[in-house]
């Protein structure tokens, strides 16, 4: 009992006659000690039992504006038999460019650099994106471009218009076709960027035992018709394909109208008739976004169904049954995918197997192409808008008044179309990585108690790192690089990363305690501890005044 | 359109499917079977399985049929070669004789083989459980580390020459879990409780789900008013009888043991009655679709005349097939009169296991397994036991009580111990021995009950903790068909007789109660600490700060 022995000693002394100044002190000391304590203690408490938060790079995140442009610079190849000289090639250059502002009416996310390379022999041209041959022909009555499906165009001079405004308003077109394209993205059922899209092709038999049961020779299907696709879009995203058969899909939610022997379904019962929870279609794939394209194999009774409005219905009723059926037999459903409806021959009898082979899908899966296409935002005004009525009404001597765009048959993607959806999933993922870390860094700062482990830090840098890549893969204007396909690698994995750090569950696992809680834990020992701490204090304050007073009171007295 | 159509070739007169380059690839059977067991009760024992061949013609695109998308999918995804999946509730008596089913503890059980290196699978078996867990609507997610194991004995290969695929003629069962690059991995939760949301997506993975054949007869209200209840799927690769090529196998099951008179039923009734549903046609896409009346009891009478009669094991059976007729239902009656009792069919092992001791701290596990045949028999007895029942293996002692009442200790042949991890992994041990003919065999080791930490109680911690079962599997050897013997082993034999059948035993779960905490203590704790320095704080202080004079008598 050291500390008993000690107070003891401090007892017996202080009930010795001494000075009250010295006591004051002794006392004074103790206070103080324990303030100065609690003055280290609180800081070093508070710093231990804080959550670790890493620091991210704020300022670099800051720097790059959701707003920011993107500078794309696109190089035309003009193949001319007589060669174009710089001046006319940089007269080419401004020309469109100034054709090509003027038709930007709103502000667009990007922002299109075009150099023109002047002489080019035939097929020195990289195929690589960004990179466009112009075959330019002479000796034609009207001006007019042939768009190709490669990166090309035949670029057909009148011989009343100069070469050069025709150039100009055929590249101007292109840009502008861009920009339309990247501002009206909000506005479609396009999905949003996914290394990895899961189509699904589902054959649907609404009632295979009072009717036929359909089967589809679907492997040879997709080899002929979708692998090219499958190929074609490889460098920008995988295309997992898988199919299967369904029986017993059962009566849809909506009853077919009838009208005669005709069955029909109106465009609005449509939204109403897919039917996802009955249709067994769940995916197990945790992370591709699902597309589900169904051919729907009618009951025999409601065969052969269609898409059309009462007054179609109505007036192919009264028709001969010997016309081709009106009306439609596939729709699109946005963001799920599409419904096509697969009618029977009339021969079909109950208890009949129906096998679709390869050369019976055709048109069923260029209706899947289709509507894959629109899925994933790929869009056929592209490069060039059909401007024939504008340069009808525009009396502009230089402006093409013909334009045909070729549809890449063999692969559905032509070259100018895989550009320009991977130009624009470029700057929507440059613009998701930066919006996406932005939040981050609002949402860091506005919870102070969120851990921020390093992990988090290093997806960052290693998002913002992406970032820079961009930049450097497509060059500046002075110097064009055109690494389009690195570049859009770097916006892949730039907004991959950013989503990564900011979904990453150690973010979500915030320790939540509120401050009522921990109110309550350390009242118990910090209320005891502070009130005769406090009372301590300011009774050595009301004893110095006292003190004070009272020598004031005897110096006042001595020199009375 | 229509020009765009080919119709194949139609034989719809046999009411067989016609074949076509699709239907060829993968086939389909449903089968019912309808054994009265001894006591009145009645069994039912549904099977479909699909058969797939395992070539697809571009890489990384998948076409199903018949097969169900998801298992097919969570098959490549996560590398299963094997996999097992049962979940069980209520328990199978020995006087039913033997179980339909290789699996029948209560809860959920998960077996898969994995391909690839031993951290690959770990890391795929959580991600397969999770994705079954979903499938399923079960709680596999639950399927962790911490209650995983990898038995080496106990659960031999089933790939094997004959296209059913059933846990049938494994070899020796010495095989190693780790071979040919996989991993087996088995996972057991005891407190799963099996309900309607499992049984609607098991039904959904059926292709004619359960709108057309006897699948139609799967009503949730009569399967889950039972005694004991069987759902589960197993995915296995095997070769096909006839062509030889490499085919994917998934069979789904349903066994129930059902009480008619719990419905009302009396002596005669029929499948509808029993179920509460109607049988509807023949599934359109199968190939096979079968009922199949076990005339277990000499007295038993169909209402209507079979299509073919056979033997299956040790029972005349008496098969209807949906594809040749449209069957409304089938009933059945039984005589009143008494015919000669039934031989005896109890199984020829049985184990029971109980855990023994009392108190928070220490306790032991005891097992009893019976031989009733009358020469040894080799067994696998395989206890799981999670980490915070720590196993002294050191205490294991096995005795043996012979038909004479002789009562000798028994040396196991090989003992396979695996120590547990605190919240790593669990304990298993393995033995493997031969039982003496008509004997008695205990089996008893101690344990201690570890302390948990508060947060990893249950909600209900003071009901303790369900224990999975103990598994003793054993091979049957089925040389007479005739022969009393499990479903799945009759069913093999008739592709390869004379061979070996693996059955599995599963004991009892049971409850461990372990010392439980006052979930209130940490505030407690913390007020009482607060508490207690803030008392010591005031009397130091005021020790310190305040002046003790003595007063003297006159100054008061």
């Amino acid at each position: 009992m050291a500390l008993g022995a000690r107070l003891r000693a401090l007892l017996s002394r202080s009930s010795e006659p001494r000075t009250v100044i010295s006591m004051h002190r002794e006392r004074q000391v103790a206070v103080l000690s324990i303030v100065l304590f609690l003055l280290i203690g609180l800081p070093l408490w508070w710093t231990t039992t804080r959550v670790y938060r890493a620091s991210l790079p704020a300022d670099a995140i800051r720097r790059f504006a959701p707003s920011d442009t993107l500078r794309l610079p696109l190089v035309f190849h003009v193949d001319a038999e007589t060669p174009l000289s710089a001046v006319d090639a940089r007269e080419v250059e401004q020309g469109a460019q100034s054709l090509a502002d003027a038709q930007r009416a709103h502000y667009a996310p990007g922002e299109w650099r075009v150099r023109c390379q002047p002489v080019v022999r035939a097929g020195a041209a990289p195929d690589a994106p960004g990179h466009y041959t112009l075959r330019l022909r002479a000796d034609a009555a009207a001006s007019g471009v042939a768009v190709g499906p490669d990166r090309s165009a035949d670029v057909t001079v009148a011989h009343s218009a100069s070469a050069r405004d025709v150039l100009a308003e055929a590249i101007a077109e292109i840009v502008a076709g861009e920009e339309r394209r990247v501002r009206g993205l909000g506005a479609h059922a396009a999905l949003k960027y996914a290394p990895e899209y899961a189509v699904t092709l589902t054959l649907l038999n609404e009632d295979p035992v009072d009717g036929a049961v359909v089967d589809w020779d679907i492997e040879s299907a997709l080899a002929a018709y979708m692998q090219p696709l499958v190929r074609a879009m490889q460098p920008l995203t995988k295309l997992a394909l898988s199919s299967q058969v369904l029986f017993h899909a059962g009566p849809p939610p909506v009853a077919p109208l009838k009208a005669g022997n005709l069955t029909y379904l109106t465009p609005e019962m449509l939204s109403h008739f897919a039917n996802s929870p009955s249709w067994n279609l769940a995916s197990v794939d945790p992370i591709s976004p699902t597309l589900n394209f169904v051919l729907y194999a009618p009951a025999l009774a409601s065969q052969p169904l269609r898409i059309m409005d009462e007054r179609q219905a109505d007036r192919a009723s009264r028709k001969s049954t010997n016309t081709p059926l009106p009306g439609a037999d596939a729709f699109l459903v946005s963001q799920w995918g599409g419904v096509a409806i697969a009618n029977l021959p009339k021969s079909t009898r109950p208890g009949d197997t129906v096998v679709l082979s390869q050369a019976a899908m055709q048109r069923y899966m260029g209706l899947v192409i289709a509507q894959l296409r629109q899925h994933l935002g790929v869009r056929s005004d592209v490069p060039l808008a059909p401007r024939q009525t504008r340069a009808a009404s525009q009396k502009s001597d230089g402006s093409p008044s013909w334009v045909l765009v070729a549809q890449a048959t063999d692969t559905g993607l032509s070259g100018w179309e895989f550009d320009a959806l991977m130009r624009q999933w470029l700057v929507a993922n440059r613009q998701t990585a930066i919006t996406t870390l932005q939040s981050l860094m609002r949402l860091v700062d506005s919870l102070q108690n969120m851990v921020v482990m390093d992990e988090i830090k290093d997806q960052v840098d290693k998002s913002l790192r992406a970032l820079h890549a961009i930049d450097e893969a497509l060059g500046s204007t002075a110097a064009p690089r055109l690494g389009y396909l690195d570049a859009f690698a770097s916006a892949a994995s730039a907004s991959g990363l950013a989503e990564a750090a900011f979904f990453d569950p150690t973010m979500v696992s915030m320790l939540y305690f509120p401050d009522q809680h921990k109110l309550a834990i350390y009242m118990p020992y910090f209320l005891p501890v502070t009130i005769p701490l406090l009372a301590a204090i300011k009774k050595i304050f009301t004893e110095r005044r006292r003190a004070a007073a009272a020598d004031a009171d005897a110096t006042s007295k001595k020199s009375d | 359109m229509r020009a765009l159509l080919w119709i194949a070739a139609l034989a719809a007169a046999g009411g067989g499917v016609a074949a076509s380059a699709g239907s060829r690839r993968e086939t389909f059977s449903e089968d019912l079977l309808v054994k009265p067991l001894p006591d009145g009760k009645v069994l039912l024992h549904f099977e479909f399985s699909v058969q797939r061949a395992l070539s697809t013609g571009i890489e990384g695109q998948h076409s199903y049929r018949l097969f169900p998308r998801q298992i097919g999918e969570i098959a490549l995804r996560y590398g299963v070669r094997e996999l097992q999946l049962a979940f069980t509730q209520g328990g199978w008596r020995d006087k039913w004789g033997y179980a339909p089913v290789a699996s029948q503890g209560a809860g959920a059980e998960i077996l898969a083989r994995i391909e690839g290196p031993p951290e690959e699978a770990a890391r795929q078996w959580k991600g397969l459980a999770n994705a079954l867990s979903g499938v399923f609507c079960a709680s596999l997610n639950f399927v962790g580390q911490e209650n995983t194991s990898s038995p080496r004995l106990t659960f031999a290969e089933t790939t094997n020459a004959d296209s059913n695929g059933s846990t049938s003629g494994s070899t020796g069962g010495s095989t190693g879990s780790n071979t040919g690059g996989s991993v087996l991995k088995h996972g057991y939760l005891p407190r799963e409780n099996v309900c309607t949301e499992n049984l609607t997506p098991w039904i959904k993975q059926l292709p004619c789900q359960s709108k057309s054949g006897i699948a139609a007869l799967l009503n949730p209200h009569r399967l889950f008013n039972m005694h004991f209840h069987s759902m589960g799927a197993s995915l296995a690769a095997a070769t096909d009888a006839t062509s030889g090529t490499p085919v994917l196998h998934y069979k789904q099951h349903v066994s129930v043991v059902l009480d008619p008179s719990t419905f009302g039923l009396g002596s005669n009734w029929t499948l509808g009655e029993l179920m509460d549903r109607d049988l509807a046609a023949a599934c359109p896409v199968a190939s096979q679709s079968t009922v199949r009346v076990v005339a277990s009891r000499p007295d038993l009478q169909t209402n209507s005349r079979p299509d073919s009669t056979g033997q299956v094991a040790g029972h005349t059976t008496h098969t209807f097939d949906l594809q040749k007729r449209r069957l409304d239902d089938i009933g059945l009656s039984f005589g009143s009169a008494a015919g000669p009792p039934p031989a005896s069919t109890l199984p020829a092992i049985s184990a029971h296991r109980y855990v023994t001791g009392h108190g928070g701290i220490s306790g032991g596990i005891e097992a009893i397994i019976v031989n009733r045949r009358a020469e040894p028999v080799r067994i696998v007895y395989l206890d799981v036991l999670p980490w915070y029942l720590r196993v002294y293996s050191h205490t294991l002692k096995v005795e043996s009580t012979a038909a004479g009442g002789r009562t000798a200790a028994l040396a196991p042949s090989r003992l396979l111990f695996t120590p547990a991890v605190d919240r790593g992994r669990p304990s298993s041990l393995e033995v493997e021995m031969y039982l003496p003919p008509n004997s008695h065999t205990t089996l008893r080791f101690d344990c201690e009950k570890g302390f948990l930490k508060y947060t990893e109680h249950p909600p209900d911690a003071n009901r303790g903790f369900n224990i999975g079962p103990a598994i003793v599997s054993y091979e049957l050897p089925v040389a007479d068909p005739a022969a009393s013997q499990p479903l799945f082993c009759a069913a093999a034999n008739g592709q390869a007789p004379g061979k070996a059948c693996a059955v599995r035993i599963y004991t009892e779960l049971f409850l461990a109660s372990l010392p439980t905490p006052d979930f209130s203590m940490p505030y407690n704790v913390v007020s009482l600490t607060c508490t207690v320095l803030a008392l010591f704080f005031g009397r130091v202080f005021n020790l310190l700060t305040r002046d003790f004079a003595i007063l003297k008598q006159a100054d008061i």
